[in-house]
């Protein structure tokens, strides 16, 4: 099929006009007599006001912008209809792809082969209320129709009835596997370093690894910095610094910082308050993270980036009624380094070495025992791919190779000072070579496809000791294949342009993931324990289709689209257990659940990008069931986020150039949860008896942010601001979690049973100020 | 502008406002037997019989005695003798309504069969009596306030698989009550010599945190059990349940592991016990 697609010969069809202007550098001062060669097309030259125009098919060229003075311009340039550019040249050096270029992206959507991505670029991200000061590049994400929101203190995203672990969050091509700090409450990224957020629903690139749900990828800027830029953010509940800093002209790097004292603010004034649980007291929470980026252009031709993050979180809280203190810390480490060769005009090489680290610590401890489970993820990746731009195709061919190793639960208890004798801990080495190829393609003025496929040669390999029923060892010697799993994710996605203002896109996938998130069914907070494929533990396979119609009116002001989704899953697990049994250093595979999964819905999607008053509404009316032998007597049940409803509007209004005011709403339907259906008593206690699985539902969840954010007038090189926002402004009490809670006594023959539900955060108002030197 | 925004703005109120659906749900309940049968190494069978009760029924005096069935028939067979048991008042026990044998006492090494026929239907269980293990060595480490932890030892047969349950009640006390982890799977010292340091639980999950330790002169009676495998699965989910469900970390697996059959749950377990007695010396 992709062959056919890349030999196919096209017929003629009309052209469109592109035209645009070309300035110096980043200002507005034109340049005139540029020469624009455009790569197997023809030649224009800008004239006195740096303006140019030409007709062309749509397809996808190279500009080569040059001019005496300037550095050369090579910037790819996708003809999707009548396209009008603003381009930048520089003196002295090449940038490709990395000058600011505002290409006129209304029609992106529409005209695109992407089945259905959002691009969130700082400008969007700043239009979602501030949370607690920060603007935060994910909450903006789960604004959107099709992504569930797991609910206070839970930072899953749940896309389209996926789970949380079927998503994919790559910071700079390498994985976060948790990909929030605690709670859910901040994202790991730092706006201030993040450029854009993509989130593809479906239809993921054949060039990253599968997942059943989505791809969600974070850049930072690539832009040589050229000049140095300080940046300050004080709050009541962190500070955040960002320094970017020029060393050469062709190499600038960036290194930001956050890290919050809550632990001295909210919650002693929660405490105070009385605003707390009574059930939970002595709660801490408190992260920090860092990230470091280096920019550099080592020759003509050569770009090379670095970008590194780590960031750590700590939660802790007491349970006054049995004396048990709990606590919470997780850790996120994330290294890459990328080389991007341009070797000609349609040739461009990437090649990219990743390091993920994830670790992950649970604690209890009641008066002299203390348990602990550690869970650590350490990966290592090389990609290398080319993409080759044709006049209308782009073609993409590449490698990819990961190496995991996984210790999804280390024990470790002691009874005063005895500590327990768990044996060896359970360790599972892993790894993933794949060859990916893609194709882009506009066949017509009305048809293009975008083809892909990635096979992937997965194997869990040794050292390694397997036990049999009868407690026999094999032992395995290191990277001695021991289960391997071969297979194929093609993906398929085909636009039908009405005009160019409307279009229908309908894409079919296949995706393969052969690791696992463990969902510990009870638990309320996201616990992350993470299994690779092995023998009897076969990957996770998911097939979607989706159809949808996308339109834009009144010249672009209102963007929408219809998109109507299909989803099968098989090969989902759920742990048995709880996870305190997670503390007996069990073999976690002996212990799961298996079943499969099917997900629905129709998402509808506004937003208005023109004008004072901007934003956008998203609403999505889903299904996500689960079916699973060994539970609910094997019939089927709602999956734990499944969101019959799901509704988000953002708002944002312009006041003169210093005032913006923004406002959030959103409402979804409560998880689904099991709930007790009769007690009775045994040992003089009173225990709960449980109904149907998922069959109960939370209160639904809703919440309205706002901010208002204050520009003050730029001094010569200082601009700063000053924001207030309001988190929860309503103070609804959103349970993040119901216990049914027994008091009194037997024996005096009185016994109450009462719903507990334990909401987190009232209404918390934030006020930030930020200064930026330049 | 500004207008339409103030309009949008209070039409999130208005639709916040409606507020409903708390904790629907609540049809799903089924009548059920509940048993708590035990029989020891050396003693009569006791079998405690009660029902369920829908979740939010309010619960007073008169529903907590309705909940004892008082006139079952309850069999208890060794394989070779059969008995039955006969219903009475005991007030060591909630609820105080214990039916007891007179004849059969338990052996180590015996299998045991129980039988509950009422109103028509019919449960039944099977359990062993696994063999006694002796503590090695009882005793008590001081801590501050006039306070000592017990601590116990024994040695874990290596060549056999072994479950244990500990148990405390002072000499003045009503019944012996479960320490607060006090299930034991040898799979983690399986042929060792281990030490349990004890910490004491509450009487029961509507009760508040008491004190881990004895005081300086306790009289304590300790009691030490093996139990078969069935019952060791009871009482290590019984404790996740009722020890956990509240913890939002942790949460309830929901799965009670009952060995009865027929429309009933609970445990009907044999137990290798042996009583001992030690003073907390000053």
């Amino acid at each position: 099929m992709l062959f056919f697609l890349l030999i196919v010969s096209l017929v003629a069809q009309s052209q469109s006009l592109v035209s645009g202007y070309v300035f110096e550098d980043t200002s507005t001062k034109p340049i005139a007599k540029v020469k624009i060669e455009i790569k197997t097309q023809n030649t224009t030259t800008t004239l006195k006001d740096g303006y140019f125009k030409t007709y062309l098919k749509n397809g996808n060229y190279i500009f080569v912008l040059s001019s005496l003075g300037f550095d050369t311009l090579y910037q790819t340039v996708n003809v999707l209809g009548e396209t009008n550019l603003k381009l930048y040249l520089k003196p002295t050096f090449i940038h490709i792809n990395e000058v600011a270029v505002t290409q006129t992206q209304l029609n992106n959507k529409i005209l695109s082969t992407d089945a259905n991505v959002t691009v969130f670029g700082k400008q969007d991200m700043e239009k979602v209320p501030r949370f607690l000061g920060q603007i935060d590049p994910i909450k903006a994400i789960q604004t959107l129709p099709g992504v569930g929101k797991g609910g206070e203190g839970n930072s899953g995203m749940y896309i389209r009835g996926g789970s949380a672990g079927q998503n994919l969050t790559l910071l700079n091509d390498a994985i976060i596997y948790n990909p929030s700090h605690l709670l859910g409450l901040f994202s790991v990224f730092n706006s201030a370093v993040v450029n854009e957020v993509k989130l593809y629903k479906t239809g993921v690139p054949a060039a990253q690894v599968g997942r059943l749900a989505s791809l969600i990828e974070v850049n930072s800027s690539k832009k040589i910095a050229d000049s140095l830029k300080t940046e300050a953010d004080l709050g009541l509940y962190y500070a955040a610094t960002n320094i970017t800093l020029p060393i050469t002209t062709k190499w600038s790097i960036n290194l930001a910082a956050r890290k919050t004292f809550m632990n001295y603010t909210v919650w002693p004034l929660l405490s105070k308050l009385k605003l707390n649980s009574p059930f939970f007291n002595k709660a801490k929470y408190d992260f920090y993270d860092f990230n470091f980026t280096s920019n550099a252009q080592l020759s003509q031709k050569d770009f090379l980036y670095f970008s590194a993050f780590t960031g750590g979180d700590n939660f802790g809280f007491d349970i006054t009624q049995f004396n048990i203190n709990n606590s919470m810390n997780w850790k996120n480490t994330a290294l890459s380094l990328n080389w991007k060769r341009i070797i000609n005009a349609n040739l461009i090489l990437n090649t990219t070495l990743t390091h993920s680290g994830y670790n992950f610590n649970f604690g209890i401890a009641q008066d002299q025992y203390t348990a602990r489970i550690n869970s650590n993820i350490k990966d290592y990746s090389f990609k290398s791919y080319l993409t080759y731009q044709l006049n209308k195709q782009t073609i993409k061919v590449g490698l990819h190779h990961t190496n995991h190793q996984f210790k999804p639960n280390t024990p470790y208890a002691k009874s005063l000072n005895t500590e327990l004798d768990f044996g060896t801990p359970n360790v599972y080495y892993a790894d993933e070579s794949a060859v990916f190829l893609s194709d882009d393609i506009t066949l017509s003025d009305k048809v293009a496809i975008y083809a892909g496929t990635r096979l992937t040669y997965y194997r869990h390999k040794g050292p390694f000791t397997a036990t049999d029923e009868l407690n026999n060892k094999t032992q395995y010697a290191s990277n001695k294949t021991i289960t391997p799993y071969i297979f194929v994710e093609p993906s398929l996605t085909v636009r039908y342009a009405f005009s160019t203002n409307a279009s229908l896109k309908l894409a079919i996938s296949q995706n393969v993931q052969p690791i696992h998130l463990i969902s510990v069914t009870a638990v309320n907070f996201p616990a992350d324990f993470w299994m690779p494929s092995l023998a009897g533990l076969p990957p996770e396979k998911g097939y979607q289709t989706s159809l949808g119609y996308f339109k834009n009116f009144n010249n672009g002001t209102y963007q929408t689209y219809v998109d109507a989704f299909y989803k099968n899953m098989k090969g989902l697990v759920e742990f048995s257990g709880g996870i305190m049994n997670l503390l007996d250093n069990l073999k976690i595979e002996n212990n799961l659940y298996k079943g499969t999964g099917n997900a629905y819905g129709a998402e509808f999607f506004i937003k208005k990008v023109k004008g004072k008053l901007t934003g956008w509404a998203g609403y999505t009316i889903s299904k996500s069931n689960r079916n699973f032998a060994d539970l609910n007597e094997g019939t089927p049940f709602p999956f734990k986020y499944d969101r019959r409803h799901d509704f988000s509007l953002v708002c944002n209004y312009q006041l003169g150039a210093k005032w913006n005011i923004s406002s959030a709403f959103t409402y979804a339907t409560g998880n689904a949860f099991t709930m007790p259906v009769s007690r009775f008593t045994i040992g003089g206690n009173i225990v709960n008896e449980y109904g149907p699985f998922n069959g109960s539902r939370m209160p639904a969840y809703h919440r309205l942010d706002a901010a208002i954010v204050y520009k003050m007038k730029p001094k010569k090189k200082v601009q700063s601001e000053l924001s207030f926002s309001v988190y929860n402004l309503y103070n609804r009490q959103n349970p993040i979690y119901t216990f049914f809670m027994a008091k009194g006594d037997l024996n005096k023959l009185k016994v109450s049973i009462q719903p507990q539900s334990v909401a987190l955060l009232p209404v918390l108002p934030a006020i930030n100020y930020k200064i930026i030197f330049n | 502008m500004i207008q339409k925004a103030i309009i949008a703005l209070a039409f999130f109120f208005i639709m916040v406002g409606c507020e409903k659906n708390e904790f629907k749900n609540r049809k799903n309940y089924s009548p059920k037997f509940v048993v708590e049968g035990w029989i020891e190494d050396g003693q009569y069978p006791h079998v405690i019989l009660t029902h369920n009760l829908p979740f939010f029924t309010s619960v007073d005096s008169a529903q907590l005695s309705e909940i004892i069935i008082r006139y079952a028939k309850i069999t208890v067979s060794d394989g070779v003798n059969t008995e039955i048991l006969t219903g009475g008042k005991d007030a060591n026990y909630f609820p105080s309504f214990v039916y007891k044998g007179t004849e059969l006492k338990g052996e180590a090494g015996k299998t045991y069969n129980l039988t509950i026929e009422y109103a028509g239907f019919t449960l039944t269980a099977q359990t062993i009596i696994p063999k006694p293990v002796a503590l090695t060595k009882i005793w008590f480490v001081p801590k501050s306030n006039n306070k000592q932890q017990l601590q116990t030892q024994f040695l874990d047969n290596g060549s056999e698989k072994n479950y244990y349950k500990l148990y405390t009640k002072l000499d003045s006390g009503k019944r012996f009550i479960p320490t607060l982890l006090s299930n034991y799977d040898d799979k983690f010292f399986n042929g060792k010599d281990f030490t349990l340091q004890v910490n004491r639980a509450p009487e029961n999950n509507l009760t508040v945190a008491s004190d881990p330790f004895f005081n300086t002169g306790d009289t304590v009676l300790v009691k030490f059990a093996t139990i078969p495998k069935a019952g060791y699965d009871f009482w290590s989910s019984f404790q996740d349940e009722v020890l956990n469900a509240s913890n939002p970390l942790i949460g309830s697996t929901g799965k009670i592991k009952s060995n009865i059959n027929g429309m009933g749950i609970g445990i009907w377990c044999g137990y290798g016990a042996t009583v001992y007695k030690v003073v907390a010396k000053p």
